[in-house]
């Protein structure tokens, strides 16, 4: 909406060089429910952009309509400029896929899967280098089947890669691995984005969003409740602060509830525990240096992109799942 | 080499990286034809064109009703046609890809058919025209309904599952499980009608020396044509 609103200056015949996907009040509904009621946002290139929500939200549906693999009911997509649904042929050498639980026939070999990838695209990327930069040269010639869920992985990233695309999108792209390989992942998708190349990252995990995305769209319900980056969700909902420590001596009454960054004061044990917004730690703390009150073992509890989708939704993301 | 032509290639290592398909597909026809070769002495008796009529009758029914539907079906299920259709390559190529590896093994095992059987004592098709007629139609058409079973079962599972089903009427209506002769006047009629019996009863006629019937080959040409269409029409690509 943004991009059609503000002129951009940018290479001629390109008319929105910065925006290179953009949804527009998207709807699809299958048979018997509305997977995406009301979706819109614009990703800009060379960033990572996510899509974060419960499962059943309507993440997947979003991307397969930026795919071109649905049409949506209502509303608009553009996707480097182009109807990916009419101007599928224009987009599929652009842009790169990896889908949520993909496969690959058990015998096919990994090296006879980037060769063959390779060939569909008229300059493709040199599928020996993608062995080396995606860990898989001393994998070449195992069968698909006897890879582990990593290096499945790595494999299908690679795939999405090697026709040279402007834009990758991943779909729920560590879901089933383990922590280390998950964190091996993120590395790589970093990678991508050094390369130039525009992610568009659906996830239903929290830390991963929050470690890759520039930009996080959070999906519920059909609906995006909020589109900021990472640290502006967590700001954003962040209105309420936990505070603990141990005082060095007992603190009158009222010096702390009388501050109106405090909303309550609460004697947990040895331990007091202050709630507030704002800057409370900093008010919390001058009134105690003012009093010469030493707060031992002071700990503040911050909002996590937990808290945020709590609160942005009023779910926590594993009731939905 | 086009996008095409390798995918085909990838499924033909494929193919031949599965044992039992192969075993299937080429050994048995061939181990049929050298087995009964020496044990009956083929030639006068019309009953000995039984033999590479069941090799090949049995060797399509493999490709076409067991291996073509439960791999596309399990392609489509596996999310691998779709992920295809995000490339510059649509996914039909995988379809014709795995038609041109099924017609490559067919012509090869027809081929194998008819050697080892000079080889081992048979006598050469008698009508070759016919017999080539025979076989390309019967081939197209018991194709034709695989590709229909691939279209329309939900899983790789349910391929199977109906394609074992179509194999078995089809094997024993088609007096490929017993012969022809042995078998009661009605389940011939039928036979008559079902891609197998129909093919199996052509093959059989023209290493005999008769040009197939032309009702064997209009139901062939009509299965062909029906299947054919309505399995381009009902395939998903997911």
């Amino acid at each position: 909406m943004i991009a059609r609103s503000i002129p951009r200056k940018g290479l001629p015949g390109d008319a929105f060089p910065m925006a290179v996907i953009e949804v527009e009040h998207l709807r699809k509904r299958y048979r018997d429910h509305v997977a995406v009621d009301d979706v819109s946002f614009t990703v800009e290139r060379g960033e990572i952009f996510g899509v974060l929500g419960p499962n059943g939200a309507g993440k997947t549906t979003t991307v397969e309509c930026v795919e071109g693999l649905r049409v949506p009911d209502a509303g608009a997509v553009r996707v480097l400029g182009l109807d990916p649904h009419r101007d599928h042929d224009a987009l599929r050498t652009r842009i790169g896929v990896q889908f949520q639980e993909s496969q690959l026939p058990e015998k096919m070999r990994v090296r006879e899967a980037l060769q063959l990838y390779s060939s569909f695209y008229a300059d493709p990327m040199d599928w020996r280098r993608l062995l080396d930069d995606w860990g898989l040269a001393d994998k070449a010639n195992s069968p698909f089947g006897k890879l582990s869920g990593g290096q499945k992985q790595r494999l299908f990233i690679a795939l999405a890669l090697v026709g040279k695309p402007e834009i990758a999108v991943l779909d729920e792209l560590t879901t089933g691995l383990d922590p280390q390989a998950r964190r091996d992942t993120w590395g790589l998708v970093e990678d991508i984005r050094g390369q130039g190349v525009t992610v568009l990252l659906v996830t239903h995990f929290m830390a991963e969003a929050e470690r890759l995305c520039d930009r996080i769209a959070v999906i519920d319900r059909g609906h995006v409740v909020a589109l900021d980056t990472p640290a502006g969700l967590v700001s954003k909902v962040a209105a309420e602060q936990r505070i603990r420590f141990r005082p060095s001596v007992p603190v009158p009454d009222g010096l702390l509830t009388d501050l109106p960054e405090v909303t309550s004061v609460r004697q947990v044990g040895p331990q007091l525990e202050i709630t507030g917004t704002g800057d409370v730690l900093q008010a919390v703390t001058s009134v105690l240096a003012r009093h010469r009150i030493v707060a031992a073992d002071l700990r503040l509890e911050q909002a996590s992109l937990d808290d945020a989708f709590v609160a942005l939704t009023g779910r926590k993301m594993e009731e939905v799942r | 080499m086009s996008a095409q032509i390798r995918i085909a290639v990838s499924e033909l290592r494929l193919y031949l990286r599965e044992p039992a398909a192969v075993a299937a597909t080429l050994g048995l026809p061939l181990l049929i034809m050298v087995s009964f070769g020496l044990i009956v002495t083929p030639g006068g008796d019309p009953i000995y064109t039984y033999f590479p009529g069941l090799a090949i009758s049995f060797s399509l029914a493999i490709l076409s009703l067991n291996l073509l539907p439960t791999i596309l079906a399990g392609y489509r299920e596996k999310g691998i046609l779709r992920r295809l259709y995000t490339t510059p390559v649509h996914p039909s190529k995988v379809l014709i890809g795995q038609l041109l590896v099924s017609c490559a093994v067919a012509v090869v095992m027809a081929a194998v058919v008819v050697v080892a059987g000079r080889l081992i004592g048979f006598p050469l098709p008698a009508q070759p025209l016919g017999f080539a007629l025979a076989f390309v139609l019967g081939a197209l058409a018991l194709f034709s309904v695989g590709l229909l079973v691939a279209a329309i079962a939900p899983t790789g599972r349910m391929a199977t599952a109906i394609g074992m089903l179509l194999f078995f009427v089809n094997m024993f209506t088609g007096g490929v499980f017993t012969p022809r002769e042995a078998l009661p006047g009605f389940l011939n009629r039928i036979g008559d009608f079902m891609p197998l019996g129909a093919t199996m009863q052509a093959v059989r006629d023209s290493w005999n020396g008769q040009f197939p019937q032309l009702l064997h080959l209009a139901v062939l040409a009509t299965i062909t044509v029906v299947f054919g269409l309505a399995a381009a029409r009902l395939f998903r690509w997911e």
